[in-house]
């Protein structure tokens, strides 16, 4: 009964009503977005590498290591050499290498140069390991394995032949059209960056360039196909390269030794732990938006309260007709706080709506530019916790109109005032 | 004439027959500052079944007194008692859920909840009086008929009806929990001259078929011959003399 009178009385209002209802789904959709992102955010960079116990790249920032070599964002300073990869790469204490070879792209997507090892020992997620589609991994020196999304998106089947970009545009005007490459394989989609790219043999990397010097094509250089095979394809330098070792015991001894390799300038990072100084240095700002969020949402809920406090003054006569027919004051204290809440579940429910339907069509564009994956389904543990906290804020702030409307209702008794 | 279930209050004047309101050595005054007494009724006593007219010149205490019969507003000094109850011996809820079942109150106009319509602002009545749901119709439509009113208005927006509708339609819902008491505060002064006698005689009729007491308050003497008893509130409230002899 009240719920359908509080129903009724708001349809009676309906502008108004529903002015204040956009403001507060408004306002929750920011704190809800922002939180689901910020949520997402970190549970996609948490899972996009697991079971790689070192990253080793030229020294660097170790976060601009760790962004270039796994989330494909922002650009090496410097090359490592092949002579000290392959020294760490046979290090005893070593169980396998990824090395990776980054600078190419194709439309918009990161070319990464890699080995055989990529598919069978990178991990994701829980220890989740690459997976093939269709097709399988790349075995000649132009064959070119597929991220899930690149397919997707671009529109490639095996057996396509692409060519790729030198540079990282998304529109290239030095393009290695001499060599193109054919599709032999397309990965299972993974939700990390790992979908974002193409991979090539380290000797089809190392082949495109042959005719390359300081990224510029050497014109009238042609090597004819046949002469490529007979090369030495063996890669000068590459990016980056991932370390496995046989015993987690050995990581930090591991570390030490190659920052401290004489011959090069080296950097080893831990990527579990720079993923979370990542996230320290994101608290802050993390915390800024959740603190402007709530802001938001309080200022709004605020103008739900001022709407239904305005009202009470309109709504004297019907709350003395109420007691007049035997309602309690708790009856139209309850009244009134049920109102607000009806206004804000609604809300609430508009901004889950929009929130869905806004990551639905952005997470494409998210994932592309940002390399964050993100779900959009909104409904997890953190978001219920907020709408809790939503729901209680909107109960004590809808004391304000509630205890007027009780007090009123207490004093004015059967009396109106004309 | 249609007759309107009158078991429970036929059974109840049968069976212990109290006063429908007796008040004695009541005293009355805002709380505050200014608690110049606004009330002293030393002795009023209404049987039940009786309509009496009350009338008295605005700020003679007539709200005041209205608040404190329909247990709203309460004493500390002297005793209201409604059908053997006395009023301050119940908490607040109780004397809600008293006057939800057994006082029926109809205002000077804008009676009805304006975004519920007709039957829904009886149906909420009786929902206070925790009647069961499924005589309520029925019960309506008799209240209807007893009134003039036709079924067809039952899903009416309010604003739709005349005003005279509205005020039969407002004693429909006072009377639908069937209390013994009726009190009405100036029903008729939204009305025209010809809708004024024929609503007292509905009221009149109403009344009588339901054995209900009523209290009708008005400044409109003329309204006056409609009733066996009238009631000079200045007479009865000791205030203004007490003051004068000080």
């Amino acid at each position: 009964m009240l719920a359908k009178i509080a129903w009724r009385s708001l349809r009676n209002r309906q502008y108004t009503v529903l002015l204040t209802l956009l403001s507060v789904a408004i306002s929750t959709f920011v704190l809800l977005g922002v939180e689901h992102i910020r949520f997402e955010a970190k549970e996609s960079f948490s899972k996009t590498v697991s079971g790689v116990d070192l990253i080793v790249g030229a020294r660097t920032g170790q976060l601009n290591l760790l962004l270039y070599s796994v989330f494909r964002i922002g650009n090496p300073t410097n090359n490592i050499s092949w002579h000290s990869y392959r020294q760490f790469a046979d290090d005893p204490k070593v169980a396998w290498t990824i090395p990776i070879s980054l600078g190419d792209s194709h439309r918009g997507f990161r070319v990464v140069g890699t080995t055989h090892d990529f598919f069978e020992r990178f991990r994701f997620g829980e220890n989740a390991k690459l997976d093939f589609s269709e097709g399988r991994a790349f075995a000649k020196v132009f064959d070119v394995v597929l991220g899930a999304d690149v397919a997707r998106k671009l529109n490639y089947r095996l057996h396509d032949t692409i060519v790729l970009a030198h540079g990282l545009g998304q529109v290239s005007f030095s393009l290695h059209d001499d060599r193109p490459f054919t599709v032999t394989g397309i990965l299972r989609p993974t939700g990390t960056p790992a979908d974002q790219a193409l991979y090539v043999s380290l000797q089809g990397m190392e082949a495109i360039h042959l005719n390359w010097r300081d990224g510029v094509k050497i014109p009238g250089k042609q090597i004819a196909g046949d002469d490529i095979e007979k090369r030495d394809l063996t890669p000068k330098s590459i990016t980056a390269f991932m370390i496995g070792l046989q015993s987690k015991m050995a990581i930090f001894q591991m570390q030490r030794q190659i920052n401290q390799y004489a011959k090069e300038p080296l950097l080893a990072i831990l990527p579990g732990v720079t993923l979370m100084e990542l996230w320290e240095m994101m608290r802050t700002m993390e915390n800024t938006l959740q603190l402007i969020s709530y802001l938001v949402l309080f200022s709004a809920l605020l103008g739900l309260s001022t709407m239904l406090l305005s009202s009470i003054r309109e709504r004297q006569r019907e709350i003395a007709v109420m007691r007049a027919i035997g309602a309690s004051s708790l009856f139209i204290f309850l009244l009134i706080q049920i109102e607000a809440l009806l206004i804000v579940s609604a809300a609430i429910i508009l901004a889950i709506f929009l929130l869905t339907a806004t990551l639905h069509f952005s997470k494409t564009y998210l994932a592309e530019n940002f390399g964050i994956f993100i779900n959009h389904l909104v409904i997890n543990d953190p978001i219920i916790a907020h709408l809790g906290i939503i729901i209680a804020s909107t109960f004590l702030l809808g004391l304000i109109p509630a205890l007027s409307a009780y007090r009123l209702s207490l004093h004015q008794g059967l009396t109106i005032k004309n | 004439m249609t007759f309107i279930s009158p078991e429970t209050p036929l059974e109840a004047a049968a069976t212990q027959s109290p006063d429908a309101i007796k008040i004695s050595r009541l005293v009355f005054s805002y709380p505050g500052k200014n608690s110049a007494a606004i009330l002293d009724i030393p002795y009023w006593q209404i049987r039940q079944g009786e309509r009496i007219f009350l009338h008295g010149p605005s700020g003679s205490g007539k709200s005041t007194l209205l608040n404190l019969l329909a247990g709203i507003l309460t004493t500390a000094q002297g005793s209201i008692e409604i059908l053997g109850q006395n009023l301050s011996a119940l908490s607040t809820r109780q004397r809600d859920r008293f006057r939800a079942r057994r006082i029926g109150i109809v205002f000077q106009q804008f009676n009805l909840i304006p975004y519920l319509n007709v039957f829904d602002n009886v149906r909420l009545a009786a929902y206070f009086g925790n009647k069961e749901n499924t005589k309520i119709e029925q019960k309506t439509l008799q209240l209807f008929a007893a009134l003039g009113l036709d079924r067809s208005i039952l899903n009416k927006q309010t604003n739709a009806l005349s005003v005279g509708q509205q005020q039969r339609v407002a004693i429909a819902r006072a009377l639908i929990n069937s209390p013994e008491i009726l009190i009405a505060d100036e029903p008729t002064s939204a009305l025209d001259n010809d809708a004024r006698a024929a609503f007292m005689q509905l009221l009149t009729n109403v009344c009588r078929n339901q054995r209900s007491t009523l209290i009708f308050v008005s400044h409109d003497t003329s309204l006056a011959q409609h009733f066996q008893r009238i009631v000079d509130l200045t007479t009865l409230n000791h205030t203004g003399t007490a003051i004068h002899a000080c």
